[in-house]
């Protein structure tokens, strides 16, 4: 499995529907609430980046996005998790802020979680 | 790609990660363990410390340290670190020698008197417990454990406070050997790898 494919695996183990953040589809296909968006970048053995995703609610209450945030920070635990790739593999962990809240200037209703990784990896290319 | 720049092709199975854990009553066959002894700082370090002696040193004509002559004199294994935490049998463990009078009951403190005597129970088993390689699930994971035999903090009980800082207490437990056993080493290290990880499957 290339790198790509790992994190969009690993982005996807939370229940909802991930997209790649300028692959989220448009008009007709844009996908229902929630969903996730998150960043690809990769490196290789001796290099840690700042990687970002974000889940996207459109809802009144903070409350079902602050338990999805709560499932998602227990999966991925204060140890950070080891996916492996091609070539070896990368270990994601918590960055700090590990989750932050915010809003959408557009509508009011949206709700989305930022949660913030360091993802070192550990593969030869 | 330059010919020695490169990285063993396991190395993402044969990583040890995270600081780790220190505990008490641990079981190598199944990873369970008694009781988790302290909350940590910075990282816990380990050295086996060998001492070795050269049977060739004062001999003539001989070269100095030669592998045949060479003999392990003993091992003064180390664990050593910060806590975070403390209660009153993690605090008798620091101070050493030592026995705890009450449980700390509603409204009574625990009280840990040092002695000027060494009891055999003051000397007891501890574990550093690390997660290892890729496969670091929660129920399945794989360690690094190191066990160190007949253990005691040497440098006594030490408190460092600091303004809107959390106290810590300084450790350096030493493993010892026993003159009932003369051969055993004072510790074990135990290398275990997990089974396969869920992230990343397709």
């Amino acid at each position: 499995m290339t790198k790509e494919q790992a994190l969009h695996a690993f982005y996807s183990e939370f229940g909802l529907p991930a997209y790649q953040e300028d692959a989220v589809p448009t008009g007709a296909d844009k996908p229902e609430f929630p969903y996730i968006t998150y960043e690809v970048a990769t490196d290789s053995f001796g290099s840690e980046l700042p990687l970002s995703m974000s889940v996207w609610y459109r809802t009144t209450s903070w409350s079902e996005p602050n338990a999805k945030a709560r499932e998602i920070a227990e999966k991925v635990t204060r140890g950070g998790r080891m996916i492996p790739c091609d070539g070896g593999g990368f270990w994601v962990k918590p960055a700090e802020p590990f989750i932050r809240s915010t809003g959408d200037e557009s509508d009011n209703m949206i709700k989305r979680k930022i949660f913030n990784f360091s993802i070192e990896y550990i593969t030869e290319v | 790609m330059a010919r020695f720049t490169k990285i063993p092709e396991d190395t993402f199975a044969h990583l040890q990660l995270n600081a780790g854990i220190l505990v008490t009553g641990f079981e190598p066959d199944t990873g369970e363990y008694e009781k988790l002894i302290a909350s940590t700082s910075g990282g816990i370090t380990f050295n086996s410390n060998p001492t070795y002696k050269d049977f060739g040193a004062d001999i003539d004509n001989c070269p100095k340290n030669s592998m045949e002559l060479k003999r392990i004199e003993a091992f003064d294994p180390v664990l050593s670190g910060t806590m975070l935490t403390i209660d009153a049998e993690t605090c008798k463990t620091l101070v050493g020698a030592a026995t705890v009078s009450t449980p700390q009951t509603a409204g009574k403190p625990a009280k840990i008197t040092p002695s000027m005597v060494l009891a055999k129970t003051d000397f007891k088993p501890i574990s550093f417990v690390g997660d290892y390689s890729q496969d670091n699930s929660s129920e399945t994971g794989g360690f690094v454990a190191i066990e160190l035999l007949n253990a005691l903090n040497t440098t006594g009980f030490q408190l460092r406070t600091a303004d809107n800082d959390k106290g810590q207490f300084a450790f350096e437990f030493h493993g010892h050997a026993s003159i009932k056993t003369p051969d055993v080493v004072p510790f074990n290290v135990y290398i275990k790898a997990g089974s396969t990880n869920v992230g990343g499957k397709e």
